[in-house]
């Protein structure tokens, strides 16, 4: 949870916290105001954490269709962008394509070569199986090699210092260490692929696509079965494959016009990865 | 952008789920329903100042809307550049340029041993670096227009139909020269029939780089520079020779009509039936 993120709910939590302490004089009324707070903070957690539930279902209680732009409309569904022209509909869809963070693969050198050799393959294969039109996009911003590099090894000598505190008091928690040296080994495993000439970057991948039909009904169906084959024809690659609803899907939709700053494409795409 | 007038909006209404908060604490006992109505508002309001945080874009539009339909901007969501290599999006004094730079790819991995294939795939790994502004690569499969190929074939099939009625209409003709023209005729019959029946796709990868500027021709001349900055790149890493978009091919890759043309919605539509 980002700063951004901490201020504003501390403020909304705040804010309701104070109705429901001010309610607490009213007798069988607070309980109900009780139960209210309860509810108005288990939605603000699931805006917090999973906006892309709470303000999809919103907008299709109240069947509110959003015009992003002149000729476009979002789905109140919030899961496609339709275009209508010359009498057909194309819904165009999205799904995040993030690798998975897997912690212990930085520790497994040797074994990443055959997965990079089998990669154009896979790929290949992939594509052969796909009978409709997509994309898969990456966006890439590499860093700073020297920033990145001075960033790591801060972290390292934090870590080495806690992990010699942790390894001189009086009861060392051998669960801590073990943890610790693992991080250690982890982020020196990252110093020493920048040594060998790997640049660091920072990437956000997604597959579009898109689908035809004479009613928005028929376009949007056959959008979702083909988001469903690209996630399984995808699966080979262990991606973490989500079909995008919500904020994403709007930010998404503009990324075809224009490519943000650095900044605001990490503050935008912060949850559903 | 928008973060001062997101941050405005928060404050007023953050304000009045707190002055309501407050509020409560004046209401008489006997007037305990109206509690529950100021609680509800209180909490609604936190609730709705929490959303403009990732829903400024919507929140703003709610008030205004007709129909159940929040327009968030009622304007095209880009033009061209007036010389074509890239498309312009205008906020406020803002211009934001975007090119796209075509990379073809001529060699596949069923042609490639072990060795080439890891060389390749870190050919690519390089590729991904080359920008330290965000540069976005696409892999695009995307329906043909045929239109024109279609074209080409119905005049061929139409001007042997009439060589072949012509020949037919006259008595003195070689029943070999006439056997020929039906052939013909039959050839071309049975390659439009092909081209409307089969799908017909092609693969594209391209770059795709944003540059900002405070008029539509300082955007377009640094994003010019960025492309060609970053086409250069592309084809010294994978050693082809990438090129920057023009035109209708930029809307290829952005406008949903372009990447299944009309002329392919049967064909499309043919097949999602198939699997729908």
């Amino acid at each position: 949870m980002d700063q951004n993120t901490i201020i504003y709910m501390a403020v909304c939590v705040l804010a309701i916290l104070l109705a429901t302490m001010f309610s607490s004089r009213f007798g069988i009324v607070s309980i109900f105001v009780y139960a209210l707070a309860g509810l108005s903070f288990f939605v603000l957690m699931l805006m917090a954490f999973a906006d892309f539930l709470i303000m999809p279902l919103f907008t299709k209680l109240f069947k509110i269709t959003i015009v992003p732009a002149k000729g476009f409309t979002i789905t109140s569904g919030q899961d496609s962008v339709i275009k209508y022209s010359n009498g057909i509909y194309y819904a165009t869809g999205y799904i995040t394509a993030n690798v998975y963070n897997y912690v212990f693969a930085t520790e497994r050198e040797t074994e990443e070569e055959p997965e990079i050799t089998a990669a154009p393959e896979k790929w290949e294969k992939a594509v052969m199986n796909i009978h409709f039109p997509f994309k898969f996009n990456i966006i890439v911003s590499a860093e700073d090699i020297q920033q990145h590099r001075e960033e790591l090894e801060t972290k390292r000598g934090l870590l080495e210092f806690q992990y010699s505190r942790e390894l001189q008091s009086q009861n060392p928690n051998p669960m801590s260490l073990e943890n610790m040296q693992r991080q250690i080994n982890i982020i020196q495993t990252r110093i020493d692929k920048i040594g060998e000439g790997e640049k660091p970057v920072n990437s956000l991948m997604y597959i579009e696509s898109t689908a035809v039909g004479v009613s928005l009904k028929e376009a949007t169906d056959a959008l979702t079965n083909q988001l469903t084959e690209l996630q399984t024809v995808f699966n080979i690659f262990d991606l973490s494959l989500t079909r995008i609803a919500g904020r994403e899907l709007y930010h998404l939709f503009k990324l075809n016009h224009q490519i943000p700053v650095l900044n605001d494409l990490l503050t935008t795409f912060n949850v559903q990865k | 952008m928008d973060s001062g007038s997101q941050s405005l909006i928060f404050s007023i209404i953050v304000a009045i789920s707190f002055v309501v908060a407050v509020s409560i604490s004046f209401v008489p006992a006997n007037f305990s329903p109206l509690v529950l109505v100021l609680a509800v508002i209180s909490f609604s309001a936190a609730l709705v100042a929490y959303a403009t945080k990732d829903y400024f874009f919507l929140i703003r539009a709610l008030p205004y809307m007709k129909n159940n339909i929040a327009v968030i901007d009622d304007t095209d969501p880009y033009y061209l550049a007036p010389n074509g290599s890239a498309i312009l999006v205008r906020k406020g004094d803002t211009v934001y340029a975007t090119a796209f730079i075509k990379v073809p790819s001529n060699s596949s991995a069923t042609e490639m041993d072990d060795e080439q294939k890891y060389n390749f795939a870190l050919l690519f790994g390089r590729l991904v670096s080359i920008s330290k502004t965000p540069m976005r690569i696409s892999s695009q499969l995307h329906s043909i227009n045929k239109d024109e190929y279609i074209a080409k074939v119905t005049a061929r099939l139409n001007d042997s139909e009439a060589r072949y009625n012509t020949l037919q209409s006259d008595s003195k003709a070689d029943p070999k020269a006439l056997e020929r023209v039906k052939g013909e005729v039959t050839m071309w019959r049975n390659m439009l029939d092909n081209v409307s029946r089969t799908n017909s796709q092609d693969i594209e990868v391209y770059a795709s780089v944003t540059a900002v500027g405070n008029s539509e021709d300082e955007a377009t001349n640094l994003v010019a520079i960025k492309a060609d900055e970053a086409a250069a790149g592309i084809s010294a890493t994978l050693g082809i020779t990438a090129t920057v978009a023009q035109g209708n091919e930029i809307l290829t890759y952005i406008e949903p009509d372009y990447m299944i043309p009309p002329a392919t919605i049967g064909e499309v539509m043919k097949y999602q039936a198939t699997r729908g």
